[in-house]
């Protein structure tokens, strides 16, 4: 019989959707399957508009208009999306030098962001300068490690969110990178960074059993992986519980598929990321069987690989 | 309590826990999707909302601001795109203060075109060229200091600097370091301009942090586009700067 724990399959092999192969196991009637798409996004820079055709390595790549059309499709087919941002919305065209970041913000509200963490880059016209935006929002900006009691952007974030879709109930939360030695210190004066370990844990720990979430996301600033001693989501992912998914950024990583690793309980949790600029628009397809406690037909056995 | 009824209390609360249903997380399957010249329709609704602000920009970025007479290309340890790069911090960084500036450095890394064709130059290639809003400073260095920051760019192969520096990379270090045609006084101060970025440190040039420095609160891209500009109004292209300050 199945635990509730599961064991991540090693291959992303199709679900198997009906109970007909396992006539000893199969209640009365056949499970009832949900299914929650996410997409996501990181480090979009202010690519509003695809890269230009200068023969640059990354010409015709991107722009906001046609991911539209893309997140639109995919809406269509989908009863159950979630759009997320890990960060750094700001930085990397002129439309960000030009106009502060305004566009950025109503382009991811018409598009129906649900949430978004903030990157280092976006305190690059201050936390004053970030704060400023907020107005053309409709999503909230979630962060757990950041204290802005002492800024403009008092009251502004929150730590997280939670979303029902379909009678499933998704937590969100988000994580930000250490700012010292990364943004000048003017830009993001009196904003008090803190552990983002302690922070995520203490979280997912209250979206896990006091709200009572059946999935918990993290979004993640802090970067994929690092050769020196430094937090990364690998380093989360390992070190924190209650935690399912990490969408990461900040390192701008292409990753072809998200990686399985063990929490400190042993349990499974994946990590993604979708490079930078818009170029790649990421989506997990996560399944969810309604069944009896301890009892889950369709559950996949997660291996997880050694870290 | 018996045997039986602590049995019986046990198979209740059994039963009671599997009635409810729980949502088991089941499978996840990932898929990406790159978003290729060609390969969704534009959303025009979209479209509609970016066209005012890009009208708006492209006005700015499109306005010629100077010409360029030949093609400069960025290069190590000096190139035409360096020089007159570094020529155009320190004349306008000059132009800011009221003591003499005895030379402008600017980090390798921070010029973000290969090269500057030839023909006119607008405000949006110039915006490409320095894409980051770093800001001026002056910095009061001393002579060994001067040393020290001239043999990390010997380290990496030579970075940008003003026409009122030259040096020798010898075994990765530089030597027979010359300002303003005077051999470099290891005890002496120097003037210098420096962008915040490497002037805070960044590009492991961290002995810089915390020497006296004055904010002259200048984006080293408005420096290149008032440059440019000035130069045109006068009647003058972007000058082709062929010397080699370093050498090997």
């Amino acid at each position: 019989m199945n635990r509730r724990q599961f064991i991540i399959h090693s291959s992303y092999s199709g679900l198997l959707l009906s109970t007909g192969m396992f006539p000893l196991m199969a209640s009365s009637s056949e499970p009832e399957i949900g299914r929650l798409t996410i997409l996501h996004t990181n480090d979009v820079h202010s690519r509003i508009e695809p890269f230009p055709m200068d023969g640059g390595k990354n010409e015709g790549l991107g722009g906001v208009a046609k991911r539209a059309t893309l997140i639109q499709r995919i809406r269509e087919e989908q009863k159950n999306v979630l759009l997320l941002d890990a960060g750094d919305i700001f930085q990397g065209t002129p439309y960000f030098n030009f106009f502060g970041g305004e566009l950025e913000m109503k382009l991811m509200s018409q598009l129906g962001y649900d949430a978004a963490t903030i990157g280092n880059h976006d305190f690059d016209a201050g936390v004053e300068g970030l704060e400023k935006q907020l107005v053309h929002a409709n999503f909230p900006l979630l962060v757990t490690n950041y204290d802005f009691s002492d800024t403009a952007m008092n009251g502004k974030t929150r730590p997280y969110k939670i979303f029902r879709k379909g009678g499933l109930k998704i937590g969100v939360f988000g994580v930000g990178i250490e700012l010292s030695g990364l943004v000048p210190e003017k830009l993001y004066r009196g904003t008090v960074y803190s552990d983002p370990v302690a922070a995520a844990q203490k979280w997912a720990q209250t979206l896990r059993y006091e709200e009572k979430c059946d999935f918990v996301i993290c979004l993640s600033h802090l970067g994929y992986k690092y050769d020196e001693q430094k937090v990364s989501d690998r380093v989360l992912a390992q070190t924190t519980s209650e935690i399912d998914l990490i969408i990461g950024g900040h390192t701008h990583t292409f990753m072809k598929e998200p990686e399985r690793l063990a929490n400190k309980d042993g349990k499974p949790v994946l990590v993604n990321q979708v490079g930078w600029a818009g170029i790649v628009l990421g989506r997990l397809d996560v399944y969810f069987e309604k069944n009896k406690k301890g009892t889950c037909v369709t559950c996949k056995n997660l291996l997880v690989k050694p870290a | 309590m018996t045997k039986y009824t602590l049995a019986a209390l046990v198979h209740l609360a059994v039963l009671l826990t599997s009635c409810s249903k729980v949502n088991h997380l089941a499978d996840v399957k990932p898929r990406t999707y790159r978003i290729e010249k060609a390969s969704y329709p534009v959303d025009v609704r979209i479209a509609a909302l970016i066209e005012p602000y890009k009208l708006q920009l492209d006005k700015t970025m499109n306005e010629v601001v100077g010409y360029c007479p030949e093609e400069l290309v960025k290069g190590k340890p000096s190139s035409t795109l360096t020089n007159w790069f570094t020529d155009v911090l320190l004349e306008e960084t000059q132009a800011l203060s009221d003591e003499r500036v005895d030379f402008a450095v600017q980090n390798y890394g921070g010029i973000r075109i290969p090269a500057l064709s030839k023909g006119p130059v607008t405000v949006g290639k110039l915006y490409e060229l320095m894409p980051f809003d770093n800001i001026m400073f002056i910095q009061k260095l001393k002579g060994s200091d001067v040393k020290l920051l001239f043999n990390r760019m010997a380290e990496s192969g030579g970075w940008p600097v003003s026409r009122s520096v030259s040096f020798k990379i010898e075994y990765g270090k530089a030597e027979n370091i010359k300002i303003n045609g005077v051999a470099l006084d290891t005890t002496a101060t120097y003037t210098a301009a420096i962008p915040d970025y490497i002037a805070n440190g960044g590009d492991n040039m961290t002995f810089l942090t915390g020497l006296p420095s004055k904010n002259t609160g200048v984006l080293i891209r408005d420096m290149l586009i008032k440059n440019v500009r000035d130069r045109h109004a006068r009647g003058l292209q972007i000058p082709v700067l062929k010397e080699q300050r370093i050498t090997e």
